[in-house]
């Protein structure tokens, strides 16, 4: 009986406890840069997106939730289309730790629910935002060999000159 | 066989291998690059390096490179040695040294033999911090993509086009860590044996351009196991695809046919499955206009008009043998056309007949390789059936090897090999109207019109063995030629005689049966082969039916269906409209839009090859099976089920539909003897691995999910078809030791680039240890009493004011659906007339084929005789492809017109 | 045609005998040797001398000795591809077993010279320069491991090496050095120089990577190959 009424004191006594309720929406909670939430494409430095439509992130996926398909424009590999169904994503971040153009990342971003669940397939124009993301220095194509506009061959950052193969001059 | 000790373990050895090839056999992994199964050791890149011990007391051993080291009894080699694992991981630092940062962005990215290596051998940190050497590319034509930064210098590239295949236009330019391998400038690539760069070179140099377009990454794509039908010679393939869509055709090694190469023409003339061209629905005429309707309506209609009245069947080879079969059975054998016209029809069956009465053996590809005397009577080999004439390339190297067994080097020693070989004289006769490619390294290149290359063979045979008759009148080269081929073939221990169609000419066939009979006859096992012009002629020649001269008369106020088969490219004009006028109802079956599918009255949309399953019966006369690896939409089926629906809508019910191809196959096999075994081309639709069914793509697919979530983001179970053992899913078995015919894609852990192929093979090089490939149907009569065809043709006699007109077969041009594929059209020349005798530059030609007149670019060509000209068949007169007496008119260049293609 | 040197003895030997050839030469191998030295001699030069003569000979009496202010450091006693040897053989009998017993080879028996205000890692750079110019482009170790060497010693000489720069270029001179793990022995060659250069101024290198401006030694003109 005792041990009945204890509780219920205890328990009123809850009534003058500080809360720890957020009041969201019109409080948002804190979210560190780190936080697996929405997934975007990012550019690089000079505007163009960072994506070269690798597929190395939808084979990490562990729910197979990425599906892209690679183009090719003056050289330059990026996704003809990206599609990421967020019914499935389970926001491990997988893919961000396969890119290895630091385009797909995720964003501390949870507000993404839907009453149709067909609109939580993102196509690239879902994906693709204007800016670096997390990554603000990183440009693929300035360390990749491939010849692409702005960046010839021997252009890169770590490059010598193309061979003259009919030089004589050593 | 010896025992050698591989790291602490005994293992038992082939003698006649370099020390890679054993470890690799006895499941030992060792990284490689420059060495290839049929390119042999050339020691250049360093990257197998083992350490050889003396002997058991030998502590410290020396680095020696695995791949120029023979295999002798006894001998101690580690592979896990440290200083030797450290100098392999070395090897691949110093190869990464250059190699640029382009896996994300490199189609070879995911089957990478550099890849493998490179984790293989355990380097992982980059600790060269100096600039990386770059090259500019070249552009080297539709097929093949240049990246030249990738580059490791294995020099497999140059080995392979030069050395292997006879090419001439990719080197090697410049020096040391400059080296450079591409042309002396940009320009498409020569050889019609381009694309097979793409499967030899271990990183992404040399990449598949039209592939590169619709790019997919290896583990993403399905696969399955087919056989290209571009030429009847039955290469084997891997066809993949992703998202419903073929990307690309790999080589699918056959240990007797194809082995580790295609042709270009059966790498990249796919695309057609994904043209505009195709035909995706079914249809029929109303007001005059084909109009698509769904597919019961169509069946409808096609009951209506044939309810009653005759059903008259084409069929084509170029259809699989199951849908020719279901064709005949609906309409009668009495009434079923083979779809060949003459004189490709008699010739093929000719063809054949002789092949099944001979002494002679139909040869393999691959024992062509090896043959010490070879004549190739009357036939361009290299247009006909470039994969043959990449094997018979070959036969050169038996006289290397004979030099090099004297100075005892071993065969897999490459370039010593080579050089030893490089002044001796290949047992190789060519006897043509035409320059071959093969001419180059024959010993003899004889020229000579088909008439008169038949005569020379009838007195080869004559020379052989006096029974046979001779060729009467011979000039005295000719019998000066006709004495030493004799000869050479008789000194022999396998002779190989070759010879084909493209000429019409029945007398060169027999020709050649004479000279198998005449070895026979003096004890000899010979071997021959006759190039047949399409996928299944052999399957239809043994199938049996009237020619397509024949059926005009029987198709007067008949139903008559034609099953994948253009007519127009059969039947001159005026015949194909009066075939096409009399019929009462013209009804087509076909994958693709044909000038013959539309004047049909219904269309029906068969699916192809890559979307069915069925049995091709190549040249040499092997049944071989295709499978599907796409799961395409309603209403594509294959064209056999659409005859059985076809059957029901007008009431033929001897023609019960089949729930699968295997009840199908099995029917066959009952019905027609000459068929009885083709079950055993591949397993039943119920197989399984250790009780499994086999899988069809990788288990890391990836997209599952997300593919079709455009669509509807509601799963859906996957695709299924009772055809196909292979299930269209990751799940299911897959093992290294699965039937050769069933393979789907080549991978095993390590190793995801083609070089995984290793681990299938018993052997490397040898046969595949799930079993071989197809099922032969026809064979010689061995010990069969000689019998000579008596009828030797009259020597060639050129006519005044008029040219003999004969085919220019071409790799690029003049096969059908090859020529739907976008990259094969870029790639084909357009047609041209070659004249012997001068021909002002620019000029055309005015000429009448087949009752119509073109207007065609002329050019000289100095090395045919005067009164002998050529002309690519179905490329200006979409049915010409016989020889033929035709009036030149030349125009002068200042009067050119712009000319079409019939293409 | 391998050996000119070798062949043009071959008339001679034809018209005068064997034991007139024999007897030209001061060791037990036969005939006489194109000897010479390259580098701050005073005279330097091409010598035909009996096989067996030595170095101080040849440098001394032939070649007139150091230019004036020069002082012997070291030299490959047999050309670009040997080892280097200390200026303390500087009298070693240049014939075959006497310099393979000092660590080096007898080579093309033309000498180059180290001399004392040259930087030891300017020739050695200079000489890894013309080997990795000279690789045919056949083997890996050669034509992607030289280049990578040649960087290294430009990098060092011109005062940006690190310590881990030596110790690339130890690991190159040990994988890269013994027999067999190449397809000829050009690399093998290449290695000579460097590797006992590394050892013999061990000190010049450890010198300059802790340095932070290039050293203001001459350097190349010591290197050029014979």
């Amino acid at each position: 009986m005792l041990g009945i009424l204890r509780t219920i004191w205890l328990t009123f006594l809850h009534m003058f406890h500080r809360n720890e309720t957020v009041q969201y929406p019109d409080v948002k909670p804190y979210l560190s840069p780190r936080y697996r939430g929405r997934i975007v494409l990012t550019r690089d430095p000079s505007g163009e997106e960072r994506c070269v439509a690798c597929n190395l992130c939808a084979a990490a996926c562990p729910v197979d939730c990425i599906s892209l398909q690679k183009g090719e424009k003056e050289g330059r590999w990026y996704p003809e289309f990206f599609q990421i169904n967020f019914s499935r994503c389970i926001f491990c971040g997988f893919c961000e730790e396969a890119c290895p153009t630091y385009a797909i990342q995720l964003t501390p971003d949870f507000e993404m629910s839907e009453y149709v669940r067909q609109n939580l397939v993102y196509e690239k124009e879902d994906l693709l935002i204007s800016g670096p993301g997390k990554v603000h220095d990183y440009s693929f194509y300035n360390v990749s060999g491939l010849k692409i506009p702005g960046k010839n061959k021997g252009e890169a950052e770590n490059e010598a000159k193309p061979i003259d193969i009919h030089a004589l001059m050593p | 066989m010896a025992k050698i000790v591989i790291d602490g373990r005994e293992v038992e050895a082939r003698t006649d291998v370099n020390l890679l090839q054993a470890c690799l056999e006895a499941g030992k992994d060792l990284p490689y690059f420059c060495w290839h199964p049929e390119l042999g050791s050339v020691g250049a890149c360093r990257q197998c390096a083992v350490k050889q011990y003396a002997n058991a007391d030998d502590k410290r051993g020396r680095i020696v490179m695995a791949c120029m080291t023979p295999v002798t009894e006894g001998a101690i080699f580690s592979v896990d040695d440290p200083e030797a694992k450290e100098f392999r991981g070395e090897v691949v630092e110093w190869l990464m040294t250059n190699h640029p940062h382009d896996c994300p962005v490199c189609e070879e990215g995911g089957e990478c033999h550099l890849q493998d290596m490179t984790v293989m051998t355990g380097h992982r940190e980059r600790r060269y911090r100096f600039d990386k050497r770059t090259h500019n590319n070249q552009e080297l034509g539709p097929f093949v993509k240049h990246e030249m930064n990738r580059c490791i210098s294995c020099y497999r590239c140059v080995r392979f086009y030069r050395d292997y295949a006879g090419g001439e236009d990719l080197g090697v330019f410049s020096a040391h860590n400059n080296v450079y391998f591409g042309r002396h400038e940009s320009g498409t690539l020569e050889s019609p044996y381009s694309g097979n760069l793409i499967e030899v070179c271990p990183t992404g140099v040399f990449t598949d351009k039209p592939f590169s377009k619709m790019y997919s990454r290896k583990w993403d794509m399905r696969g399955a196991p087919s056989v290209c039908s571009n030429c009847a010679t039955g290469c084997n393939t891997i066809i993949n695809e992703r998202a419903g869509k073929v990307r690309r055709t790999l080589n699918r090694y056959n240990d007797e046919v194809n082995r580790y190469f295609l042709c270009d023409r059966g790498r990249f003339g796919h695309g057609w499955v994904n043209a505009p061209t195709r035909l995706r629905s079914a249809g029929y005429v109303i007001n005059g206009d084909m109009t698509p309707v769904p597919a019961q309506a169509a069946l409808d209609h096609f009951g209506k008009i044939a309810a009653t009245g005759k059903l008259v069947g084409i069929g084509s080879p170029r259809a699989s043998l199951e849908s020719n079969y279901a064709l005949r059975k609906l309409v009668g054998a009495e009434n079923f056309s083979t779809g060949m016209a003459e004189p490709e029809h008699s010739l093929v069956k000719l063809a054949v007949s002789l092949l099944g009465s001979s002494p002679a053996r139909i040869a393999t590809m691959h024992e062509m390789e090896t043959s010490d005397g070879a004549l190739i009577l009357g036939e361009d080999v290299s247009a006909t059936s470039p994969r043959m004439s990449l094997a018979l390339r070959q036969i050169k190297r038996t006289a290397f090897n004979k030099a090099a067994d004297q100075a005892r080097v071993p065969h897999w020693m490459d370039a010593s090999v080579r050089t030893l070989g490089q002044d001796t004289v290949s047992p190789l006769f060519v006897v043509s109207p035409t320059v071959t490619d093969l001419d180059g390294f024959a010993q003899d290149a004889i020229r000579a019109m088909p008439e008169n290359a038949a005569r020379l063979g009838f007195a080869i045979a004559h020379r052989i063995d006096s029974s046979a008759p001779d060729a009467s009148d011979l000039t005295e080269a000719e019998t000066a030629s006709a004495s030493r081929i004799a000869e050479a073939l008789l000194a022999a221990e396998k002779p190989l005689l070759v010879s084909g169609l493209q000429y019409a000419s029945a007398a060169l066939l027999q020709a050649t049966a004479n000279i198998a009979s005449a070895l026979a006859a003096k004890g000899k096992t010979p071997l021959v082969s006759f190039v047949l012009p399409e996928g299944n002629s052999m399957g239809l020649a043994l199938m049996g039916g009237l020619s397509l001269d024949e059926i005009v008369s029987r198709s007067a106020d008949a139903t008559l269906i034609v099953l994948e088969n253009d007519l127009s490219r059969r039947l001159d004009t005026v015949r194909f409209n009066t075939l096409i006028d009399n019929a009462a109802n013209l009804v087509v079956l076909d994958h693709s839009v044909t000038p013959t599918a539309i004047r049909s009255q219904v269309t029906f949309p068969s699916a192809a090859y890559t979307e069915t399953d069925g049995t091709l019966i190549s040249a040499e006369g092997r049944a071989q099976r295709f499978f599907q690896v796409v799961y395409p939409d309603a209403p594509l089926q294959a064209a056999w089920r659409w005859i059985a629906d076809m059957a029901q809508a007008a009431g033929r019910s001897h023609v019960k539909p089949w729930a699968k191809l295997d009840d199908l196959i099995a029917e066959i096999a009952t019905i027609m003897p000459v068929f009885a075994r083709i079950p055993e081309a591949a397993p039943a639709s119920d197989y399984t691995l250790e009780g499994v069914p086999l899988r069809s793509q990788t288990h890391r697919v990836s997209g599952r999910t997300a593919i079709r979530a455009n669509i509807s983001v509601r799963d859906i179970p996957p695709p299924a078809s009772p055809d196909t053992p292979l299930h269209s899913t990751m799940e299911g078995s897959y093992s290294t030791d699965m039937p050769g015919t069933l393979v789907p894609f080549y991978q095993v852990p390590g190793w995801n680039s083609e070089q995984s192929l290793n681990r299938f093979q018993q052997e490397i090089g040898g046969k595949m240890r799930g079993g071989d490939c197809g099922v032969r149907l026809v064979e010689g009569v061995a010990n069969a009493a000689a019998s000579y065809a008596m009828d030797v043709p009259s020597a060639f006699v050129p006519r005044v004011g008029q040219f003999m007109l004969l085919p220019e077969a071409r790799v690029f041009g003049t096969d059908e659906m090859s020529m739907m594929a976008q990259p094969i059209a870029d790639r084909a020349a357009p047609a041209v007339v070659r004249i012997g005798g001068a021909v002002a530059k620019g000029s055309q030609v005015r000429l009448s084929l087949n009752g119509e007149v073109f207007t065609v670019d002329a050019v000289s060509d100095p090395t045919l005789p005067e009164g002998v000209a050529t002309c690519p068949p179905h490329m200006v007169s979409r049915s010409w492809s016989a020889p033929g007496w035709v009036s030149l008119e030349m125009t002068a260049p200042a009067e050119r017109v712009e000319t079409e293609s019939a293409v | 045609m391998n050996n000119i040197e070798t062949f043009s003895n071959i008339p001679h030997i034809l018209a005068n005998g064997t034991e007139w050839y024999l007897g030209l030469s001061a060791c037990v191998d036969g005939g006489t040797k194109l000897y010479g030295v390259s580098g701050r001699a005073k005279r330097p030069g091409v010598f035909e001398l009996p096989l067996g003569t030595s170095l101080g000979v040849i440098l001394n009496e032939c070649a007139g000795g150091m230019q004036d202010g020069y002082k012997l450091r070291a030299f490959l006693p047999g050309g670009a591809s040997t080892a280097f040897l200390g200026a303390e053989h500087a009298d070693i009998i240049m014939d075959y077993p006497t310099p393979e017993k000092a660590g080096s080879r007898l080579g093309t028996g033309l000498a180059i010279l180290l001399d004392d205000k040259t930087s030891p890692i300017g020739m050695i750079r200079n000489l890894e320069h013309f080997f990795a110019q000279e690789s045919c482009g056949w083997c890996t170790p050669c034509r992607d491991g030289l280049p990578w060497v040649e960087r290294l010693l430009i990098a060092i000489e011109e005062g940006r090496g690190t310590p881990e720069d030596i110790e690339r270029l130890h690991d190159a001179a040990r994988l890269i050095g013994p027999m067999g793990r190449t397809f000829c022995a050009h690399a093998p060659g290449a290695i000579a120089p460097l590797a006992s250069g590394l050892k013999m101024f061990a000190e010049d290198f450890q010198r300059m990577v802790s340095k932070s401006t290039p050293g203001t030694v001459e350097s190349g003109a010591a290197g050029q190959a014979a």
